[in-house]
Parts: C-alpha cells; structure tokens; sequence
C-alpha cells in the first residue's frame, strides 16, 4: 500500500504518517517513508510518501501510489501523477469549481481514479469553533470511511489517542467521527 | 523492540545507546533534529553551538579529555568547521568522535548541492553512509568505536533523504562508559609543525590499516542477485535500485565509504558482466572504481545534479519507461515558501523596497525570501554572515566604480552570532560606508525555530544570558547615533532608520526587534488579533497588496484579508489611503 499525503507547511500532515506508521507497526507490517522538512514550513508545498509493506526505497513513484491525501485541493490537483490508475484521491476542498474543470475530469475518468472529498474548512468551522488543526485528524476519519484503505475505525482511532496530547483526547475522538461520517 | 524513526532520530538513539557523552551542533536542514532528538536524553550534555566550527571543537575538546563525543551539521556547515577537522585528523582521538554531516542532494534547504564525501578523503578520515534508518542507528554506534579503535574522527554522511526518511528500528539500550583518562600529550594534541609532521605520516599508515579493515568490514554487503548485472550502490540510492531492479541485479553496498574497499570493488566487478555505480551527486566511489581500471556506467548515464530514484535508475538501467502517472496538465498555482503572514521582516524590506537607488547584500535564513518578488529586496545570497562582509567588498567596489547608491548587508539574529560579527568588525575597523541591517527576532527561524544566543535559554530550556545585539554592535565599534534599533511593525520607523542610514557615511545598523509571528508565545498573544477592510471605504489603489503578505488579496473585485493567517501586524493598515483597514479582535463563529 503506498500513500502520497500533500498539502502546505503548517496543516500537519507529518501526523498522518505518523498514525499510518503506528498501526502498520502494531500489525507487525514493513513501512518506510519520506517526508521534507525546512522551507516547507513557509506555507510551501509539502509531500510526504509512505509505503506499508515488502518496499526499499523511501519514495513512491509517479503512477504507483494507491491513495493521494490532500489537505489542499489545488496540493492535490497538483500531484495527481502520484495516483496508479484505479488509484484514490481522498480531498479536503474549499472550492467545488476547481473540480468541474473538463480537463481535470477527463484525466480522472481516463485514469479510473476516484474522488472521495470532504468539505474540511467548513465541518470545522461548524463544529470545532474554525479550528483547522484538526485538519489532520478529520482527513484521517474521511479517508478510513471511503474504504480506500483497509483501515478499521477503531484502529485508527487508538493510534490517533496514543499519538496525541491527552488534552486533545475527546476532541480528536469527535473529529475523527465527523470525519468518518462525512464522507 | 521496533519503532518507526527518521534518519535523524535513529542517529541520536544511537549516539545515546554508544555512550555518546558531549554533543554540540548549529541548527541546519536537513540535519537539525539529530542535536533536538538527543537533547531529549539526560545522560548526554548538549549544546547548539553559536557556530558549525565551535561545536566540531566543542566536541574535539570533549574527546580529547576522554568523553565519547559528536557534534552535527549540515554540509555547507562543514566548511565553517573544516579548519579544526582537518588538524583533528592529525590529533586522533581519546573518547571516541563522530562528526554527523548531512548532505542536502536536491537542494531541498541550501544555497549549494557539494557531495562532502571529499572531505573524508581530503581530510584522511573514515566515512560510514547509512541506507536507511536502521543502518543510521547502528552506523552511529559503530563509529564511535571505530574511532577509538583507530584514533581517529569518523565522519557520518547522511543525505536529505537518510535524515527525513523513516524506517523501523530495533532499538537497544545505553551503554554507560567512563569519561577515560586524560594524560598529557603534547606531541599527539598540540599540532606545531614538529609534532604535525609526525601525525601527518601517521595518518597516512592509519589510511591503509582502515583500507585494509574495510575489505572484511561489516559496513558493506554483498547481495547476490539472478542476472549478470553487477550494482555498487551508496546511501539512498542502494534502496532505490533495490525497488527499482529487485533479484535482477546483484549488489554490493558499501556502507564504509572511505577508504573504499578496493579489492572487495574489484572482485564483485570481475564476477558481473555489466557494472553500475548508484550513488547520489559526484562519482566519489566511481571514481575509485575508475583508477582501479574497472569500467562501469555511473555518471555518463546518470544525473550529477538532484537526487536519485527508482524511476530516474528503471530508466538508465533497464531502459523502463516511467509508469502511467503523467501529470493533469491543469495549472495550479506555485506555493514557493515566503514570508508567512505577520512576519517581522516584511516591515523593514518594505522600507527598503521603496528606495530604488540602494543595494542589498542577503543571507542565509527567511530573509532570504525578501529577495522574491513583490518586495525584491536581496540581491545576493552566499553563505552564513556573507551578507555583511560582501556588502562591504561590493561597497569598495561600487566607491572605486564612482556610483553613489547605498549598499547593505543584511542578516538574522542567529547569523550575526554565527559569523556576522566578524564582518561588522571589518566594516567598523576598515571604515565601511555601507548600512548593516540586523533582523533580530529573537529565534533561528528558518530551522525550526531553535534557541540561540540572543535567546535566553539553552537547548536543554534553561536560562542563560541573552546577549545584547545593539550593545555588541556598539562594542564592535559603532557609534551610538548609527546604531538604530526599530519595530518593523511600525513602517513609520522603519522608513525613518533607513533614510538615516542613507545619509550617514559612516557604519551604521538598524536593528529590528519584533519576534517571529510562528513563535508560541507571539501565537498565543496575538490569537485574537487580526486586521478587516471596510469595502464601503476600499478605493481598490491595491497599496496593501505591495508588501506581499500571503493573508491579503484581491478576489471578485474586493480586498479580503484571511482571518485564519493574519496576526494583525499591520503592516496594510499603515499603507492604505483611505483608513479603509482596521484592527480587530476576530471572534471564531
């Protein structure tokens, strides 16, 4: 399984990996993975890949990841080459038009890559009073919900709890769930 | 029991679990979190060092009276901190000493892309370059008794990719040395020319006893593979061609990379029919396999420049072409890293980018991203502190060349500490006309936001003397009235210090002091804060679009200024026009 997580400097995206890494090793499965530090912080692009299972190399090539998680649309649009074909993109968007752009359609159909979104700004803002640190947390319960993955809800849930501040503990919990029903 | 750690993380645990007692470093990506993750252990003394070439003495000294030490930098730190490590070379050691470098191969956060694998055969000291995390655990380990049991420094490479890469890692325990003994020895430690002489030729006999351990060395592996393909692989790129060939190719990879095992090259090289060197930037091992008169593919057929993949390998060596994933086509927008919103340095470059006749001389750190558009302040970035000492050289020049404009060096509080105080002096000494800016706020930034000496506090956050920026550069030498310390949120006072600075022949600074707006304490402070445009009175003169603060734009034909990224600087605020923008506290809905 090879994952490709974008999004900006600053949305906490490394914690994705962090929880992917946790529960692979709680199976007792192989992962690796890449992540770029530095510059990114400036509210540049960041990319982080990582792979669960039998792989050497750190970084996931163009056409071979199984699943695209963009905290950012316009990140994800970005790199969609990332996809295999069959592949999924699981999205945070602020934006619907972006995504009826003919252009952009036709390479989705044409690649048989499927589209899970989820309004992040929006659910945060409604209910975690406009706190977009949970961003993370969110994606997370919207891309274990699409079945793009063979993540179980409880699992990621646990590694979700473990990795994080205790204070943190309920909200995670009820961000996690927004997410996971959202989808 | 495993975990999953970075390359950096696996180096500290392992520095930890050898005994590791002293370590010092200067923060640098990709190499920062080596000093941050072994800061987290109590047995181990560390220190972020004002410079690369203090903390690699900081740890010589360690050694020399017997404790295990490290220090780390990334790989233009190195050559600050050349000069002690070729003479240590010579020294040996007492308590083992390891010197972390971290190349950074694609230029993902420096100014330059140089392979410091040279340095090991330049300086005559032994290289290990770990694959993965795992080998960056053990590889530490091992050097510090490879050190002692070769008295010699041992120099760690690591590349961008060793360092932020994460594997599982079987992790063990420390192991607690004594400090050793330290007996007095001149003719070993104090290298005058009588004494060197002799350590040179020694050096020289210890080269060919480690070319000789790493014939049988543990740090290389050979992996017999199906075909006749033959691959020598180093660091990263041994994985990449792993993936990117599997059972196809045999390998040999050579975890211990100076002095190379010759004869180890030679006999895998005779039992393959075709032979390829992976290795990132420069030929260093091809090179060697090279004089030995063994041909091979290496850098005739791949890049030089960026980093490998197993793409970039699938393609040069199998001829495969790339997999389906082309990209959409679709434009969206760069994201280049600038100034965040709120940044204490947009207020001065603003100033200063209202002046057309001046010339700036930038540094290493944010500021450096003063010099992209819209404020396109910077006309030059070198190395650490070359922001002061060039502006006085192209000063000189810009004098003998009869053109009158104002030169400035410009640089961050970190990099004065690091090596500007020395060109300051220059310029005081030598009678600079230029204007040296300090771009105080009150942490290296760049890196991640680590302690300095301006700061107050250690690595390990205790309380320490915060050195005086303004009363340093007044003890440097400049005069008082040309010593201007401003807030760069106040535009008004920025304009203000650097007219003054325009119009004075002598030295002079402008000191800025706002904090970085990432800092928690600024965060937290200003979490309420943010500016609002009145559309009613917003005449669209686009005047707070100049500074290039990422929270402002212009969409469906207004200005609107995103609650979420602005701090409230207000820096907008004081160029509108028509008092169209305002301050506020934002409540969250």
């Amino acid at each position: 399984m090879q994952y490709v997580i974008v999004g900006i400097g600053g949305q906490g995206i490394l914690f994705t990996s962090k929880v992917l890494g946790k529960i692979a090793l709680d199976r007792g499965a192989e992962a690796i993975g890449s992540e770029v530090h530095g510059m990114a912080q400036r509210g540049g692009s960041v990319v982080s890949h990582f792979k669960i299972g039998d792989y050497q190399s750190p970084l996931v090539q163009a056409g071979e990841a199984d699943v695209l998680l963009a905290f950012d649309q316009g990140e994800g649009i970005r790199n969609l080459h990332f996809l295999r074909d069959g592949g999924s993109l699981v999205v945070n968007i602020h934006d619907e038009k972006a995504f009826e752009n003919p252009n952009l359609l036709e390479y989705l159909k044409k690649r048989g890559i499927k589209v899970h979104s989820v309004k992040g700004y929006d659910l945060l803002r409604e209910h975690m009073g406009g706190n977009f640190l949970f961003l993370n947390v969110l994606l997370a319960g919207a891309m274990c919900a699409s079945g793009v993955t063979d993540l179980a809800f409880d699992e990621v849930a646990a590694a979700v709890k473990e990795l994080s501040p205790a204070k943190f503990e309920d909200a995670n919990r009820k961000v996690l769930q927004l997410g996971y029903e959202a989808h | 029991m495993k975990e999953l750690l970075t390359g950096n993380e696996a180096v500290a645990r392992g520095a930890w679990e050898a005994g590791c007692h002293v370590a010092a470093a200067y923060p640098g990506t990709p190499s920062t979190e080596i000093l941050e993750n072994l800061a987290r252990y109590e047995d181990v003394y560390c220190e972020w060092s004002p410079n690369e070439k203090v903390a690699l003495e900081v740890a010589a000294g360690a050694s020399m009276a017997g404790a295990r030490s490290l220090c780390a930098m990334k790989h233009v730190g190195l050559n600050v901190a050349a000069d002690p490590f070729f003479t240590m070379a010579y020294i040996g050691v007492n308590g083992g000493f390891v010197v972390v470098d971290a190349d950074d191969p694609g230029l993902h956060s420096s100014q330059n892309e140089q392979d410091n694998r040279w340095y090991a055969l330049h300086a005559k000291v032994p290289m290990l370059e770990p694959t993965d995390s795992q080998e960056c655990l053990d590889f530490t380990k091992a050097a510090f008794a490879l050190s002692e049991k070769f008295d010699t420094p041992v120099l760690l490479r690591l590349t961008t990719r060793i360092c932020h890469s994460k594997g599982a890692v079987e992790t063990g325990e420390r192991t607690e040395l004594p400090v050793k003994d330290y007996v007095r020895n001149p003719s070993k430690n104090a290298m005058l020319p009588a004494a060197a002489r002799v350590r040179h030729a020694l050096a020289e006999e210890r080269l060919l006893e480690l070319q000789e351990y790493n014939e049988t060395s543990p740090f290389n592996l050979l992996v017999p593979g199906e075909g006749s393909l033959g691959v020598i692989a180093t660091g990263v790129g041994y994985q990449h061609a792993r993936e990117a060939l599997g059972d196809r190719a045999s390998y040999l990879k050579i975890g211990m990379t100076w002095p190379l095992p010759l004869k180890l090259m030679a006999d895998f090289a005779s039992s393959v029919e075709t032979l390829w060197v992976v290795e990132e930037n420069d030929p260093f091992v091809e090179s060697g396999l090279r004089a030995l008169g063994i041909s091979c593919s290496g850098k005739d057929r791949l890049p030089l420049v960026g980093e490998l993949s197993p793409a970039i390998l699938a393609k040069a060596i199998l001829g495969e072409e790339e997999m389906s994933g082309k990209k959409t086509g679709i434009p969206v927008p760069d994201r280049p890293p600038l100034l965040c919103a709120g940044c204490p340095h947009r207020g001065l470059f603003y100033a200063l980018s209202e002046k057309k006749d001046l010339v700036v001389m930038g540094d290493i750190g944010c500021y450096g991203l003063g010099s992209l558009p819209p404020l396109n302040v910077g006309e030059s970035t070198i190395c650490m502190g070359a922001g002061f000492s060039a502006a006085i050289g192209f000063q000189k020049a810009d004098e003998r060349a009869g053109r009158t404009r104002k030169v400035f060096g410009l640089l961050g509080d970190s990099t004065f500490f690091h090596s500007g105080i020395t060109g300051l002096i220059d310029a005081v000494v030598n009678k600079s006309k230029a204007a040296f800016v300090i771009m105080d706020n009150r942490i290296t930034a760049m890196t991640g936001q680590q302690e300095n000496p301006g700061t107050g506090r250690t690595l390990g956050g205790e309380d320490t003397a915060a050195l005086n920026i303004g009363r340093i550069c007044a003890a440097c030498g400049v005069r008082e009235e040309n010593i201007h310390t401003v807030d760069p949120y106040d535009l008004a006072a920025s304009r203000k210090a650097v007219q003054a600075v325009i119009e004075t022949p002598d030295t002079a600074v402008i000191l800025t002091t706002r904090p970085c707006a990432l800092l928690r304490d600024v965060r937290e402070e200003r979490a309420g804060m943010v500016c609002v445009v009145d559309t009613e009175k917003c005449v669209l003169c686009l005047s707070c679009l100049k500074p290039g603060c990422p929270a402002i734009t212009k969409a469906e034909g207004r200005i609107v200024i995103d609650s979420k990224a602005c701090n409230a600087c207000g820096l907008c605020l004081q160029l509108c026009p028509t008092g169209a923008i305002s301050k506020e506290a934002a409540g969250h809905e």
